[in-house]
């Protein structure tokens, strides 16, 4: 279950969360791959520039800009 | 006296690193104005001290807590920095490298972790990102001391390390607002270039430590341009550019080694862990495994024996040296009923407690506790908690004080209160002996259940509780759930070993200090009531105090004086509760009080008392780190009676619901 | 002679437990401490390794 998605935009996501993406090294073009989904619109376990980063859906939509 | 600041990413082994490089570590006090302590050692054997800054993933602060780092940056000037980098994870990490570089002081870059580096198939050409980013650089491995003397050598010889001040090449319209400013600032405010420079360029990404500093200082030339630089998206750019150097350095440095065996490892492990069914399974059966070594396969057998030593052959000898040396009655009992027996039969749960605090460590430091916080996350939120609170919680069932410190990574303020009021119904490793007492005594065929059943119920009422608190106070908006997977670690038994005997000595010590001094007191209160010196308890002050309050108890089923009086010294410290006990019965053989307490109570009432120590006031240590941590007296006095009515309303209906089945 | 070394001892055991007392208390006024114990055990150093 590796497909690669590009983050499309930060919009709709409370500031301390952007802080700590950008810090975590998370970009707009930046490339995840989403190792993990859970049902329910649990929470998605994503691999970037080689770190596994746990997401609230919400937040991994919104990155999508599918919400 | 020369000075070297620590900084780095938190989970970067910075933490180990400045152990293995310090003698002996201080707290002296916190930094201003902040919950977080300044930690400080001296480099051994050298006149060097060094300064352990807060880890945080960039200067621009998310909490007050790591807006220490930049002010710490910006006001002192230490001889040099060492930002210590998680060589596996470079990209995120030369972030704040690139910040602190921009200062142009003396730095070394410390490239941590190389094995989970060379694990993942990778390496790095250390001359090409020497030549790149400027300044020294040195691999290690702290958790295996490699590379820690070569760390040790460059802070001695810190003068030796002049570092060029990185340039990275921003948008033209930025250089030239940071050269803007940077001259206004060292004509008018007489800066240093390279200071003004820094300033200029955080200022610009909306570092609001740095914002805050300039508003506080008047620096006009750069509150004056400030709407511009926001409006043009400064900020952005800057952040880009820096993406943008880093993605090219590492690119350049980067060369591909030997196999990327264990990288493979995590990701299998993760796929059955992290599976939405069998995740969950797995999550239960470590607890239970968790529970079982320390309460039934390894814990209470050893604790037995340590009890038979103390309570035997320790009494016994104490005793007869007493009674050889002259000493009065009073004083072998204050030595042998109150002191060995009370200290002796806390001590005798070294091995449960051990074994708890080291399932924990090893928990944590094999990397599991991060996945299980994020399989709980969703049943968290729909109390109003965050995911992230799972791990203090776990952590408070060691010791709720700590649990409550390990609360401070919850950002949401509202949620990390939550965390910390529902802590004390975490069941700590204090109140292990007391519950070990009253099965023995009361439910001897079922002891591990019982335990287990008072574990979860104290898990059941936090989380209620956590679900009034979500509707008191309208938990909405600005909560962050984003957690790192770190890599899977084998746990190292000495790793292990260190933290559960780190932990070990400070219960030991607990023993000596607190929990004695809290025997003692029982003791004259039970020794002493208004005839003086009294051999028949009955006639004692802590009688008197024990039945005045006795009417209050009938309802719950325990009104008896011994263990009323005895909840009060809890509060000291929840071991003390034990020991109060058996000081009352004048014994300090556990057997023998199990014995005696038998016909004292109903089964029924027994649980109720179990549920009561549960749930009622948390102890003197955990009030004041609530109010240390909520900064608020008044939260923490909330939380005295709040549990003691919760303590009481939930111990009635127990006991009036067991009486209806049993 | 005996009943007062017997006596000094009792006091001095009563005393050392009360200062014990007090010097917790204050202890934990003084905010920057873990309340718990004096030791940097190895939770509080998970705790400041994961603070943020």
């Amino acid at each position: 279950m590796q497909q690669e998605y590009i983050l499309q935009s930060f919009k709709g996501v409370n500031e301390p969360t952007i802080s700590r993406l950008h810090n975590l090294g998370l970009c707009v073009g930046c490339r995840m791959q989403v190792i993990q989904r859970y049902p329910f619109h649990g929470p998605v376990i994503i691999e970037a520039h080689h770190q596994r980063i746990g997401l609230r859906y919400r937040v991994f939509a919104r990155l999508l800009a599918e919400e | 006296m020369a000075t070297v600041a620590l900084i780095g990413n938190p989970n970067t082994g910075k933490m180990t690193l400045f152990n293995s490089l310090t003698n002996k570590y201080e707290y002296v006090g916190n930094w201003a104005g902040v919950t977080v302590e300044k930690k400080q050692g001296q480099l051994k054997d050298a006149d060097v001290t060094l300064v352990d800054l807060p880890g945080v993933y960039s200067l621009d602060p998310l909490t007050k807590d790591e807006s220490v780092v930049a002010t710490y940056l910006m006001q002192n000037q230490p001889d040099l920095i060492l930002n210590i980098t998680n060589a596996s994870q470079l990209q995120r990490n030369l972030l704040l490298t690139i910040e602190a570089l921009e200062l142009a002081r003396p730095t070394v870059l410390v490239l941590n972790m190389v094995d989970d580096l060379r694990r993942t198939g990778y390496d790095y050409d250390l001359a090409i990102l020497q030549q790149r980013l400027g300044c020294a650089i040195i691999e290690t491995n702290a958790r295996s001391k490699k590379g820690v003397a070569d760390v040790r050598k460059a802070a001695i010889e810190y003068r030796q390390r002049p570092t060029k001040r990185l340039a990275i090449n921003y948008p033209p319209m930025i250089e030239q607002a940071i050269r803007q400013a940077e001259e206004a600032l060292v004509a008018d405010y007489h800066y240093s270039a390279t200071t003004a420079h820094w300033l200029a360029i955080q200022f610009i990404n909306q570092n609001k430590a740095i914002r805050k500093y300039a508003t506080d200082k008047n620096l006009q030339p750069l509150l004056s341009q400030q709407r511009y630089y926001d409006q043009q998206g400064f900020a952005d750019r800057i952040f880009a550019a820096r993406q943008n150097f880093i993605e090219q350095t590492i690119k350049a440095a980067r060369k591909p080694v030997g196999n990327s065996h264990d990288h493979h490892l995590t990701s299998r492990v993760d796929r059955v862990v992290t599976h939405p069914v069998w995740g969950p399974l797995i999550f239960a059966l470590i607890f239970f495994i968790m529970f079982k070594l320390s309460f039934d396969w390894v814990g209470t057998p050893l604790s037995d024996m340590l009890d038979g030593f103390l309570s035997g052959p320790v009494s016994t000898t104490a005793n007869h040296l007493l009674i050889q040396a002259g000493a009065l009655p009073a004083l072998r009992s204050l030595v042998v009923n109150g002191t060995i027996a009370g200290v002796g039969g806390v001590l005798a749960f070294i091995p449960q407690i051990f074994m708890l605090f080291a399932c924990i460590s090893i928990l944590e430091d094999s990397g599991y506790m991060a996945r299980a916080a994020l399989v709980t996350d969703r049943l968290m939120q729909l109390i109003g908690l965050n995911g992230k609170a799972f791990i203090p919680l776990i952590i408070g069932f060691g010791c709720n004080v700590t649990g409550i410190m390990a609360a401070r990574t919850i950002e949401q303020p509202k949620e990390r209160l939550v965390t910390t009021l529902i802590m004390p119904f975490m069941s700590c490793s204090a109140r292990l002996p007391i519950y070990s007492l009253v099965v023995a005594a009361f439910f001897p065929r079922h002891q591990a259940l019982i335990v287990l059943s008072v574990y979860f119920l104290g898990i059941a009422v936090a989380l209620l509780v956590a679900k009034c608190y979500q509707v008191a106070f309208h938990v909405r908006q600005g909560s962050v759930f984003v957690i790192e997977l770190p890599e899977y670690h084998l746990p190292r038994p000495d790793i292990i070993w260190h933290g559960t005997w780190d932990k070990g000595k400070g219960f030991i010590h607990k023993a000596g200090t607190i929990i004695f001094a809290g025997t003692v007191l029982i003791w004259f209160l039970s020794s002493f009531g208004t005839s003086g010196f009294v051999t028949d308890s009955t006639r004692s002050f802590a009688a008197d105090l024990g039945r005045w309050l006795m009417p209050l108890f009938r309802p719950v089923g325990f009104a008896h004086w011994q263990v009323i009086s005895a909840l009060f010294t809890g509060i000291l410290a929840k071991e003390v509760i034990t020991s109060s006990m058996m000081v009352m019965f004048h014994t300090s053989s556990k057997a023998f009080l199990i014995a005696a307490l038998g016909p004292f109570m109903s089964p029924a009432g027994a649980y109720a008392l179990l549920v009561f120590i549960l749930l009622y006031a948390p102890c003197f240590a955990t009030m004041a780190t609530i109010k240390q941590e909520t900064g608020s007296t008044w939260w923490m006095i909330y939380s005295m009676f709040s549990s003691l009515g919760i303590a009481y309303l939930v111990a009635f209906l127990t006991y009036h619901i067991a009486l209806l089945i049993v | 002679m005996q009943v007062l070394i017997n006596v000094l001892i009792i006091v001095g055991i009563a005393a050392l437990a009360i200062g014990i007392i007090v010097n917790n208390f204050r202890r934990s006024k003084k905010s920057g401490r873990c309340a718990a114990c004096s030791y940097d055990c190895e939770i509080k150093r998970l705790a400041r390794k994961k603070h943020a």
